[in-house]
């Protein structure tokens, strides 16, 4: 398949190669478009969920992006969107999408090609994406088309509400928690920041999953830092590396066992991963 | 719950609608145009997302001295799984006021705000230089690193933002800033950086030429230096730059090939390369 050079002026249906065509964004795209997204990252957290507004403000109207910066994939035979790029003059792709398909390989070539030799034609100096690691097709396209890694822009997380977040985590997980353990957990939060409470109670039987912040009537009771018990509900660290390395006290120890499958049901096991576009 | 620090000299408050000029001002001052006019009105003004109640300025005096701007987001923690958090943008506080606790006052009263009690997120999220993050955000904020899994792919086109520094280091030759530094010396080096447009590096009297060429147009240099670029970034970072270049030289990320005069020669200034790649160079 050979990239073609993209006229931003002139980019008109059969534009592109062999079963697939390029073409910029048209209104009433959005809608599709964030379908699309939905679908590519079905498999991982950490982004901000799109919707058509939401769209539109983090990609059309964002100051360094131009209505021919935004340029979609079609299926030629069916008119289907398989794929789009968001291409800033500031060198940033803020958003790069396909989801899993068999030829999209060709596709994303198509779309960095693309996107590369627009930025190229606004005389930018480098272009750069984020995309999954666990991607292969991206990597092995990126690899083909002389794109280099380099070290991400790091996300960082704080907790505001403790009991808010692990209601949800565990709501989630509900039918499982509920199916395998009955048991009031009462985690003592060491350093706790101010403006979070130091105790998290769950309780978990048969009928229901519930969290709180008090302290009674406790079957298993954890003292854990602030930091450990962030990384253990977000997956950074296993609840066995995490007792393994003295960072949980877990009363009676005889529970250890019961604890250490509890937080492994809860935290999050889904990989993270966010576009450029998520930054604003 | 303890209770948050508080400074007798400025008092943090939400946001109100006669702030903006002062809050653009500020954020003008610190951010330069970055985040000036078009850019700051797409960020703020005109996002869907912007709420008043959770914009945080600290005032001393009357006068706006650091805001906090946080945006309330659905995020999905897994594919099943959102819930309300903010994603915490600009923190921007006055160079006069810094190192007095205001950052710190703005990131802790956002923190007990009435605006996030009646939002109630859940977390707030923000991207930051980790090595801020490690003095700042983390002891201040509580923040710590998301179970991040992105990769960050990069391709250079060309070489103007490199040759803009040679401009500026050129302009300060001139100016006389490194008299006598550079007498004598003519030392042409091809830097091959994989995945990157070739690069020819003259170093004279005058000061430094850059240009990208192409293999077999160029004079045979005396130095070739061979890398990628994550080396050469990390060999042109001011810190720990010494023991970076050791490092890549030693695992040999890091090439370097010339006759022996022409390597002491680089060797002796390698002090023009450092001025020119410690700047952005893409």
């Amino acid at each position: 398949m050979t990239i073609n050079k993209v006229d931003s002026q002139n980019l008109v249906a059969g534009f592109g190669a062999g079963k697939y065509e390029m073409r910029i964004f048209e209104e009433g795209d959005e809608a599709k478009i964030v379908k699309l997204f939905a679908k590519a990252y079905s498999n991982y957290g950490g982004y901000v969920r799109r919707t058509p507004e939401y769209w539109k403000w983090c990609c059309l109207q964002r100051p360094d992006v131009e209505r021919d910066g935004i340029l979609v994939a079609l299926e030629k035979d069916s008119g289907e969107i398989v794929g789009y790029v968001v291409a800033g003059k500031s060198g940033n792709l803020w958003e790069l999408t396909c989801p899993p398909h068999p030829d999209k390989k060709k596709i994303v070539s198509l779309l960095l090609g693309n996107a590369v030799s627009y930025l190229e034609q606004k005389g930018v100096a480098s272009v750069n994406f984020t995309a999954p690691q666990a991607d292969s097709v991206i990597k092995q396209a990126c690899k083909e088309m002389g794109f280099a890694t380099s070290a991400p822009p790091k996300m960082f997380l704080s907790i505001l509400n403790f009991q808010k977040l692990i209601s949800l985590m565990a709501n989630d997980k509900a039918d499982e928690l509920k199916e395998k353990f009955s048991e009031t957990l009462v985690i003592r939060i060491k350093d706790a920041p101010f403006w979070l409470s130091d105790t998290i109670r769950v309780k978990i039987s048969r009928n229901e999953v519930a969290v709180d912040d008090n302290a009674r009537d406790s079957t298993v009771q954890v003292d854990v830092d602030y930091l450990t018990f962030c990384s253990l509900l977000f997956g950074n660290l296993s609840s066995f590396g995490a007792f393994a390395r003295f960072r949980l006290k877990v009363r009676p120890l005889s529970k250890t066992s019961t604890l250490l499958r509890l937080l492994s049901v809860l935290r999050i096991r889904n990989c993270w991963s966010f576009q450029l576009s998520d930054f604003g | 719950m303890n209770r948050m620090s508080e400074n007798k000299d400025y008092k943090c408050r939400s946001y109100q609608c006669d702030d903006e000029e002062q809050v653009r001002a500020l954020v003008k001052n610190v951010f330069g145009d970055f985040l000036d006019g078009e850019f700051w009105n797409w960020k703020y003004k005109f996002n869907p997302d912007f709420d008043p109640d959770l914009v945080m300025v600290a005032e001393k005096d009357g006068v706006i001295v650091g805001c906090n701007h946080w945006l309330l987001k659905d995020f999905l923690l897994s594919p099943s799984l959102e819930t309300k958090a903010v994603l915490g943008a600009d923190i921007a506080v006055d160079p006069v006021c810094r190192s007095q606790g205001v950052g710190k006052t703005l990131l802790h009263s956002l923190r007990s705000s009435e605006g996030l009690k009646v939002k109630q997120p859940s977390f707030v999220f923000m991207f930051a230089d980790p090595s801020l993050a490690k003095v700042f955000h983390n002891p201040k904020g509580g923040y710590f690193p998301a179970p991040d899994q992105t990769v960050f792919y990069l391709k250079i086109i060309n070489w103007k933002k490199l040759e803009s520094n040679a401009h500026e280091f050129n302009e300060q030759i001139a100016a006389g800033k490194f008299e006598g530094r550079l007498s004598g010396i003519k030392l042409n080096i091809l830097f091959k950086i994989s995945n990157a447009p070739k690069l020819l590096f003259s170093i004279t009297e005058r000061g430094v030429a850059i240009g990208e060429k192409a293999e077999g147009s160029v004079e045979k240099p005396d130095v070739t230096i061979t890398a990628d670029l994550d080396t050469l970034q990390k060999v042109g970072a001011r810190k720990r730059r010494y023991l970076n270049m050791f490092k890549a030289l030693l695992i040999g990320k890091l090439r370097v090939r010339g006759k022996p005069k022409s390597l002491i020669a680089l060797y002796r200034n390698v002090w023009v390369l450092q001025e020119i790649f410690s700047q952005k160079i893409f």
